[in-house]
């Protein structure tokens, strides 16, 4: 039991509305774990993965009550549930755990005679100490450096599973499953009757009172026979992720479970208008809004049609299933991190399980080169886009301020703002203290009701999907108005090439689902697979006559790609923040990206309040602190007293950062892409001011145990820039192909800066712009 | 009451300011009930407007049920208690408001404590000794309050009353992006009430009274109305009336349409007591 939430379990809530069907079911398959279960290690190596997941989170092997990290770990290996990303200097996962319980075993059979687990704990300790410094040398590594493995492998693995079990989360006081029922109490020191009550020195029979209290009146509410508080709604049509659900002349219907939406179905053999690769925010948009121009389409996506209300369980591990994390290589000198923070394998794309910060370009981004100095201009004008803007947010039904207090007027945001939460009022304050302006964030999640959708309950688990569906995601917002007006969208359906005939012009999608390969015949092709995929498959498209890929007579696609910096700094409060409660940025400033004097670098970066629930967390900390074992376990007690301040930063477009491909496969047999990244001067001259500023920040706040996040990026941008001259750019500023006059790119990759904002919004309005261009071309016989 | 006249006519007006003072005590006291247990009490001073709401709501309906045409002392001094309740929560609640990072912000009229809602409990209080006061008016004699008769003042105050309430309610209404036709509806047929009612309380006239009244009895339905309709606002959330501990705090308050129904009766009431006082008919 934890000392610091005495009596509270965050099980007892099972048949409460803090919990629904989905997360019943993912957490009673989690509970059933068999701590021995091993499938994936065999059995020389189980007493050596016992003995490491031990170490790692400090518990005794077969304690009551402890979570079965080991089981959760193979689980994990045995499905080879992947991360989106691998270091080249690591072998895939499986080998490399393969390898390094191995070679602990000859560390140690060198050192003491006698395998990792037979050692006392401290000589484990010791050993997994020299392993983390990188200090073991046994061949048995054979080149795995050691660090690395257990830096971005062990812990990852280990730390994330163990904060995946509710046994952890009543340890840290954390809310564990809500939904339907999320938070009420948003202020400092306020706490839901059921929420967990914190033992403050000398009121710890308070709090054991209390949290006794939240387990009866959650006993009060179990119903008989096993039915739950809100009665049994699963799915009749099974997995989405095993088996296509948009077929048959419907697709699911996003607002109730188990309902339909009738769709209209092309054939493969009859050319369509347009076949849109990708339904996010850039294809889900334009195959909307080209289908209500009266164009024909069909809109591939390689993920799952979801329905929210069904599918999404309240919980991290579970929803792992939105991120794309088919592998992908990462390289250079600051190689990314990719997936869960920046890539969905959803239809709806990574909208799906998006962070719903909706903001604008500064208008002089859109001519950064010209009136600011450095990145390339857009071939846009902002006051063209400002147009789109309006578009995007009425039909988003933004919830932002009634006056935004940066840039030029825009009209009021159709929603009004949510309350702020603690970790919100923190970055208010400490932005008062420092003279600066502040804002609730404009997000893309309902303050109100709208239609079928509910308004936002504040759950807090907004970036591993809405299951209230109040986030206004491409899949429960465009997508549902582009199968009313005609579309058709295939789920499950991973495009493997465009193909084009001899005079050059595209004529369709080779694609896989259902188990094959087939070709949709197209008279125009959109990619919309964001910027890795994008390229990707345009790479992947070479022929003898584009035999550097589709599009690239530039030799630019694939190329400036751009993620944001993601920096951040952290710190307690005595007070309780309890920032797992409500959208995860509630509050922002763009001071930043709209003040130049001061600044030692090129661009801007806004910062926003943060709220990580506990799996991320831990894996934050434990890699960028390098905490395990007891000082982890101590660390993580602190959940509810955390704050963060976060940075969207801009990052400099340059060639040798990109996207290439690899020769390993993956499952479809396509080559995998392989990222480069490495910053630039500007870049760490960016997160320096940044990371100092927001210290700054902190330190009004009197935040204790003050660190810094200094490697993490967001959002993928670049790839196949849009400009104003065919040598220097991929696609022109109506997003179609300087060489192919019938393949389009309509996503994050056209962007040839990235700004310090969030880009799904100007993703949106340059899908709106385009389709409203190709309607106007169509017209014009130009198309 | 249209087809009473004198002492009668006045006790049942009289009756009737109580029992619009009893509505308006019952929806703070349900109102700062809810709203106070979702501010966790921090504070102990929020249990005074439960207290002084439960109060003057007993007092409010021993008023309706005491036909004797005087004034009764422990009444009268649950209503001050009332009214003066009702402007320490205003002070207590512009405090909260402007202490909170953004001060008089929209974000802060939204959600930090509602600057308006004390004010019904000073309402209660005040026409509530209104109505004691109206026990003693007959058509010889009038009474002056601030210098102006009693029955104009009680009219002019319930007028008041009803555009406070119309301007919280368009507050909250704008919080909620006026996402339902029926939000337009408190913001659209109480100030027309309000208005007839104010120039029936500045000059009476037949007509006036006569659209005063329809109106106002219009405004009446619509606040029992309003609860039918926050209800199914209530059900709108996520989850239903299943996640009540949840729905009930953050979908639209189910206490509030009433203070519209309260008002309307004291307003109603005190067009009666013109009447009769000043020979309108």
């Amino acid at each position: 039991m934890s000392e610091r939430y005495p009596g509270y379990d965050v099980l007892a809530k099972r048949d409460s509305p803090s919990w629904n069907d989905p997360t019943r079911r993912v957490i009673e398959e989690r509970l059933a774990l068999d701590p021995d279960e091993h499938v994936f290690f065999t059995d020389t190596e189980w007493p050596t993965v016992l003995a490491v997941c031990a170490r790692i989170v400090a518990q005794q092997h077969g304690d009551a009550g402890r979570a079965p990290v080991a089981a959760m770990v193979d689980a994990k290996l045995a499905r080879d549930a992947r991360d989106g990303y691998r270091d080249p200097r690591l072998p895939p996962q499986r080998e490399a755990w393969h390898r390094a319980l191995l070679a602990l075993d000859a560390e140690t059979v060198v050192r003491h005679g006698c395998r990792f687990h037979e050692l006392t704990q401290q000589a484990q300790a010791d050993i997994l100490k020299l392993c983390q410094a990188g200090e073991l040398h046994d061949p048995a590594w054979g080149g795995m450096p050691p660090a690395e493995f257990f830096a971005k492998r062990l812990l990852h693995d280990v730390v994330g599973s163990y904060y995946a079990h509710p046994t952890a989360w009543s340890e840290i006081g954390f809310g564990g499953p809500a939904s339907p029922r999320g938070y009420v109490r948003m202020n400092y020191d306020r706490r839901d009757p059921w929420e967990a009550s914190e033992a403050r020195p000398g009121h710890e029979e308070q709090a054991l009172r209390e949290n006794r209290r939240i387990a009866r009146s959650a006993e009060r509410r179990r119903l008989p026979n096993g039915a739950h508080a809100l009665g049994k709604r699963a799915s009749a049509d099974g997995d989405a992720a095993q088996a296509a659900r948009a077929i048959g002349g419907r697709a699911p219907d996003v607002f109730r479970p188990g309902g339909w939406v009738p769709m209209r179905e092309y054939p493969l053999d009859e050319p369509v208008d347009f076949v849109i690769v990708g339904t996010g925010a850039g294809g889900g948009t334009l195959a909307c809004r080209l289908a209500e121009h009266g164009f024909s389409v069909v809109a591939l996506d390689a993920g799952p049609y979801w329905r929210p209300l069904e599918d999404f369980a309240s919980d991290e591990h579970h929803q792992e299933k939105l991120y794309w994390t088919d592998e992908r290589l990462v390289d250079g000198e600051n190689p990314l991190q990719l997936g869960a923070n920046n890539s969905g394998k959803s239809v709806g794309g990574s909208t799906v399980h998006f962070a719903m910060v909706s903001l604008r370009f500064r208008p002089e981004w859109f001519r950064s080169r010209s009136l600011l100095g450095y990145g390339a201009d857009w071939p846009l004008d902002w006051r063209e886009m400002w147009k789109y803007y309006d578009e995007v947010e009425s039909a988003l039904k933004i919830s932002g301020p009634v006056r935004y207090p940066w840039g030029p007027k825009r009209p009021r945001y159709p929603y009004r703002a949510h309350e702020l939460n603690a970790a919100a009022l923190a970055l208010a304050e400490s932005a008062e203290a420092l003279g600066i302006g502040w804002s609730p964030t404009p997000l893309a999640t309902l303050s109100a009701p709208r239609g079928r959708a509910h308004p936002c309950v504040y759950r807090g688990m907004c970036v591993i999907g809405c299951s209230t569906n109040a986030k206004q995601s491409a899949l429960v917002t465009w997508l549902p108005r582009a199968l009313t007006a005609g579309a058709e969208i295939r789920d499950l359906a991973m495009a493997g090439q465009v193909e084009h005939d001899a005079s050059g012009r595209v004529t369709g999608v080779r694609f896989h689902r259902g188990g094959r390969w087939h070709f949709q015949r197209a008279r125009h092709v959109v990619v919309a697979g964001y910027a890795i995929e994008t390229p990707r498959l345009l790479l992947n498209s070479a022929s003898s006559r584009y035999p550097h890929g589709l599009g690239n007579s530039s030799g630019l696609l694939g190329r400036n790609l751009m993620v944001q910096a993601n920096q951040a700094v952290w710190g307690l409060l005595d007070r309780e923040v309890r920032f797992y409660k409500g959208p995860p940025s509630l509050a922002i400033t763009e001071h930043w990206n709209y003040t130049d004097r001061g600044k030692d670098f090129f661009g801007g970066y806004c910062y926003m309040s943060q709220g990580p629930l506990p799996m991320l967390w831990s894996r934050v900390i434990a890699q960028n602190r390098g905490l395990w074992g007891e000082r982890l376990r101590a660390a993580m007690e602190e959940y509810n007293h955390q704050v963060g301040l976060k940075i969207v930063g801009e990052f400099l477009p340059q060639e040798r950062n990109g996207v290439r491909l690899s020769d390993e496969k993956d499952q479809y047999g396509l080559p995998i892409a392989r990222i480069t990244y490495s910053q630039c001067e500007n870049d760490r001259r960016l997160i320096r001011h940044a990371l100092d500023f927001m210290r700054r920040a902190m330190d009004t706040l009197s935040a204790r145990d003050v660190w810094e996040e200094k490697d993490d990026t967001c959002h993928l941008n670049g790839t196949a820039r849009m400009g104003d001259d065919p040598r220097t750019s991929v696609v022109n500023a109506d997003c179609r192909s300087w060489d192919i006059p019938n393949l389009w790119i309509c996503d994050g990759s056209v962007f040839p800066t990235v700004g310090g904002v969030n880009p799904s919004l100007t993703i949106q309005a340059i899908a709106c712009r385009t389709a409203d261009r190709i309607k106007a071309l169509a017209a014009r016989g130009e198309l | 009451m249209s087809d009473r006249r004198g002492p009668a006519a006045i006790d049942a007006a009289a009756r009737q300011l109580n029992l619009g003072a009893a509505l308006l005590a019952l929806a703070v006291l349900a109102d700062s009930a809810v709203e106070h247990y979702r501010g966790s009490f921090h504070n102990r001073a929020m249990y005074a407007p439960l207290l002084s709401a439960t109060l003057a709501l007993g007092g409010s309906l021993h008023g309706v049920l005491d036909r004797r045409a005087r004034r009764h002392p422990a009444r009268d001094a649950i209503y001050a208690l009332a009214a003066a309740t009702g402007i320490a929560g205003l002070g207590f609640h512009a405090y909260n408001i402007n202490k909170r990072p953004g001060g008089w912000s929209w974000l802060n009229l939204f959600y930090a404590a509602p600057i308006g809602a004390p004010f019904a409990l000073t309402l209660s209080g005040f026409l509530g000794r209104g109505a004691e006061k109206a026990r003693h008016l007959n058509a010889r004699r009038t009474t002056r309050t601030l210098g102006v008769p009693l029955q104009r003042l009680l009219a002019a105050v319930s007028a008041a009353g009803l555009a406070g309430t119309v301007g919280e309610a368009a507050l909250l209404h704008f919080r909620g992006a006026y996402h339902d036709p029926a939000m337009v509806l408190p913001v659209s047929v109480p100030p027309v009430a309000a208005t007839l009612l104010g120039a029936a309380a500045l000059a009476p006239s037949p007509r006036t009274h006569r659209l005063a009244r329809w109106w106002l009895r219009l405004t009446a339905l619509l606040g029992l109305a309003g609860v039918g309709l926050h209800a199914y606002g209530v059900s709108r959330d996520m989850g239903g009336w299943r996640n009540w501990s949840q729905n009930l705090l953050n979908g639209p308050p189910l206490p509030a349409p009433p203070s519209f129904t309260g008002l309307a009766l004291t307003g109603l009431a005190a067009l009666s007591l013109i009447e009769e006082t000043e020979r309108v008919v």
